[in-house]
């Protein structure tokens, strides 16, 4: 009997394990916030390619218009976004042990109480053109394609990326996982695709941005090629600003604050170099930028702006089978390709943030208070006025920083991401500054200037348009969890 | 089959082909292409934070679709325009309309047009109640289902005819203020009982819109 009981306490708890309401809190649009019990199994979320039905299991998060403008976002636990409209007319929750049925219409926001998940078993990541992504399996297995040249079909198998272009005759261009090339139309009307919550999709080539197929996907989680070239600088806190209260600070640097930083990223050893920049330009027809006949090879490039080097980050993105950090718009982009302000969720190549380079310069987790970027001797460390002969040097000719980092101090001023603003005496947590303006920062001082304007908390700006024989830049890139 | 019998057969037959006459218009793809055409669509399935609308294509103007889809969620909405000059924006969800194209029929995927141009004449909204404007811009005519509302003013709560209503307007969200100006001069300012407003539309359909969604109803003399 005792055998039984047990037996049967394991099926209650089994059975109200499986059958326990969701935990959300229910964001109202008069302000009030109710943590609830989720009754409603499912929500329908209509959007511009379909029709959806997502077991409540799968969300994360739904955010409704203010004031009915606009659309409502959903996203669910794997990170996919939907934008559309909740068909749900009303939601079961209970609150305080009542049960409470609420208009949809009145919510502002539902939260719910769910860890992010990272998908697996997948085909592909799909980016449409208005910003929404999702993960899942693809239903057929190859695809017709029709080239200037000839016909053919393509087995998804052996792809690694198709991009779509263009509208109504839609040119899809495919990258073959053994190098391969091919553009053409896509003969399918449409793609038919299964999301990984089980819900079926048959969708147009002309809604689609890309599509990232799995071999290529997992390629993220991968360190930078020629690792040995990247410093990985852990998460940590440090002072940002004139810490040190040196004497040539300017009053820009203060006041300090406590930034933490939540998240790992690599930062390049040495600034991007001519070499490196050359390489770019050729694979994409850009024009080489000028090197003052100074030299080329492993000094760093100059003369480039600030859109230049947002360029070439994307570039070296999209050579390694990553979602490249900056969308059209020139605004940083998540790895399903939603705008976001969160580095830690940004996948591609880009500019340090002011913060990330100040960071990395006083040494990161390794922290070493000096006044430049490894000694408080510039000669050490840096290209200055005095010791460059008035032009920039080949990157990694003096000592590295704690981290093993070259040049930060000197040798040309790094672009940075943000745009210029005052501190403020706030602790700060992964700040960046995206409140526009007319300049943006540039860190670490050049060969052109004086070295109290090369000290790791000096800071400068710059017009982003601008191109300057003193100014290039550094890369660098989060390590996705 | 007795002649009399097919003469009547015939005869239903003309009257279903002349019930199902297409709606002349001229189908924009996304790759240029322009179709003059009759569309066999008879109702397109627009749906918004209102719900679904069945909307009769004998009584639409334009159907304007998000250019390349290339665009910020605000911008990517469908915007449906009638023949009363109503608004509305959301997404179409039939997955393709029927046209008569040169004599002959075609089935196209909605995801490649650009807009639709309908041959309907404007006409000008007669026997309507309202004027209803929403936040986001939609607006469209119709008659209020109910003959008055309940609202809480901070000394009471009072019962007010629709009938003896200038213009309503909200604001806030949440629990939206409204401010009723009567056609006597009166003015109240309080909250709307009900959870929904229910109009009866000109093109036949009826919604339910809560106050948080509208701007402003302005009543007809």
């Amino acid at each position: 009997m005792k055998k039984k009981q047990t037996i049967l306490l394991m099926l209650l708890v089994i059975f109200a394990t499986a059958f326990s309401a969701t935990v959300a809190d229910v964001f109202m649009l008069n302000g009030d916030k109710l943590p609830s019990n989720f009754l409603t199994e499912e929500i329908s979320f209509v959007t511009d390619y379909g029709l959806f039905v997502f077991p409540v299991e799968y969300l994360f998060e739904i955010q409704f218009p203010e004031q009915g403008k606009g659309v409502t976002e959903l996203w669910t636990i794997f990170g996919e976004h939907f934008q559309g409209f909740l068909m749900n007319e009303r939601i079961l929750i209970e609150v305080y042990d009542k049960k409470m049925e609420i208009i949809s219409a009145k919510i502002s926001k539902i939260a719910f109480d769910k860890e992010k998940i990272e998908a697996k078993d997948f085909d592909f990541f799909l980016y449409l053109r208005n910003g929404d992504a999702f993960i899942g399996y693809l239903k057929e297995e190859a695809v017709g394609i029709s080239t200037s040249y000839g016909t053919t079909e393509l087995k998804y198998q052996d792809m690694k990326k198709i991009r779509f272009e263009g509208v109504g005759n839609v040119l899809s261009k495919i990258e073959m996982r053994d190098g391969g090339m091919m553009q053409g139309i896509i003969q399918n009307e449409f793609l038919p695709l299964r999301f990984l919550s089980d819900v079926d999709l048959e969708i147009v080539p002309d809604m689609i941005d890309y599509i990232l197929f799995m071999a290529d996907i997992q390629k993220k989680t991968r360190e930078p090629a020629n690792n040995e070239l990247w410093a990985i600088v852990q998460a940590g806190s440090f002072m940002m600003g004139n810490a040190r209260n040196d004497r040539e600070g300017s009053d820009n640097e203060m006041p300090t604050h406590k930034v933490k930083i939540t998240y790992d990223y690599w930062m390049k050893k040495h600034e991007v170099t001519f070499d490196e920049y050359d390489a770019y330009c050729a694979a994409t027809g850009k024009t080489k930028p000028n090197d003052k006949n100074w030299g080329r090879g492993k000094r760093p490039v100059i003369l480039v702006s600030w859109a230049d080097a947002m360029r070439y980050c994307n570039w070296l993105s999209e050579k390694e089978g990553l979602v490249p950090a900056y969308n059209l718009s020139s605004t940083l982009q998540d790895a399903l390709g939603n705008q976001t302000t969160d580095l830690s969720r940004v996948e591609g190549y880009r500019l340090p943030t002011e913060a990330e380079w100040e960071y990395a310069a006083k040494g990161g987790h390794l922290f070493a208070d000096t006044k430049y970027a490894g000694s408080d001797k510039i000669d050490d460390v840096g290209w200055y006025d005095k010791n460059s002969q008035q032009k920039t040097q080949e990157v990694g000719k003096k000592k590295p920083n704690a981290l093993g980092i070259y040049d930060l101090t000197g040798n040309v001023a790094e672009w940075c991401q943000d745009w210029i603003g005052a501190y403020t005496m706030q602790n700060e947590t992964n700040p960046i500054s995206t409140k526009g303006g007319s300049k943006r920062i540039t860190r670490g001082g050049s060969w052109y200037v004086m070295p109290s304007l090369c000290r790791n908390s000096s800071r400068n700006s710059e017009a982003p348009d601008n191109r300057f024989q003193y100014l290039g830049f550094r890369v660098v890139r989060t390590v996705v969890k | 089959m007795h002649s009399r019998t097919r003469f009547i057969f015939f005869l239903l037959s003309l009257a279903a082909l002349s019930l199902y006459a297409g709606i002349g218009a001229t189908v924009h793809m996304l790759n240029g292409d322009a179709l003059p055409c009759e569309i066999q669509t008879e109702y397109f399935s627009v749906v918004n934070n209102l719900g679904e609308m069945f909307l009769p294509a004998d009584l639409l103007a334009e159907i304007r679709f998000p250019e390349a889809f290339t665009v910020t969620a605000k911008q990517s909405l469908t915007e449906i325009r009638t023949v009363y000059g109503e608004v509305f924006r959301g997404f179409v969800t039939n997955e393709s309309i029927t046209l008569l194209f040169y004599g002959g029929n075609m089935d196209i995927r909605r995801g490649k047009i650009s807009k639709i141009l309908f041959q309907n004449a404007p006409v000008a909204p007669k026997e309507y109640q309202a004027t209803v404007t929403l936040r986001n811009g939609d607006m469209f005519y119709g008659n209020l289902m109910e003959n008055g509302t309940k609202i809480q003013t901070s000394y009471g709560i009072v019962e007010l005819p629709f009938k003896n209503m200038k213009r309503i307007t909200f604001e806030g969200s949440g629990n939206v203020l409204s401010k009723l100006e009567m056609i006597e001069g009166g003015t109240l300012q309080g909250v709307i009982k009900s959870d929904y407003l229910s109009f009866s539309l000109l093109t036949g359909i009826e919604i339910s819109v809560v106050p948080d969604l509208i701007l402003n109803i302005v009543f007809a003399r």
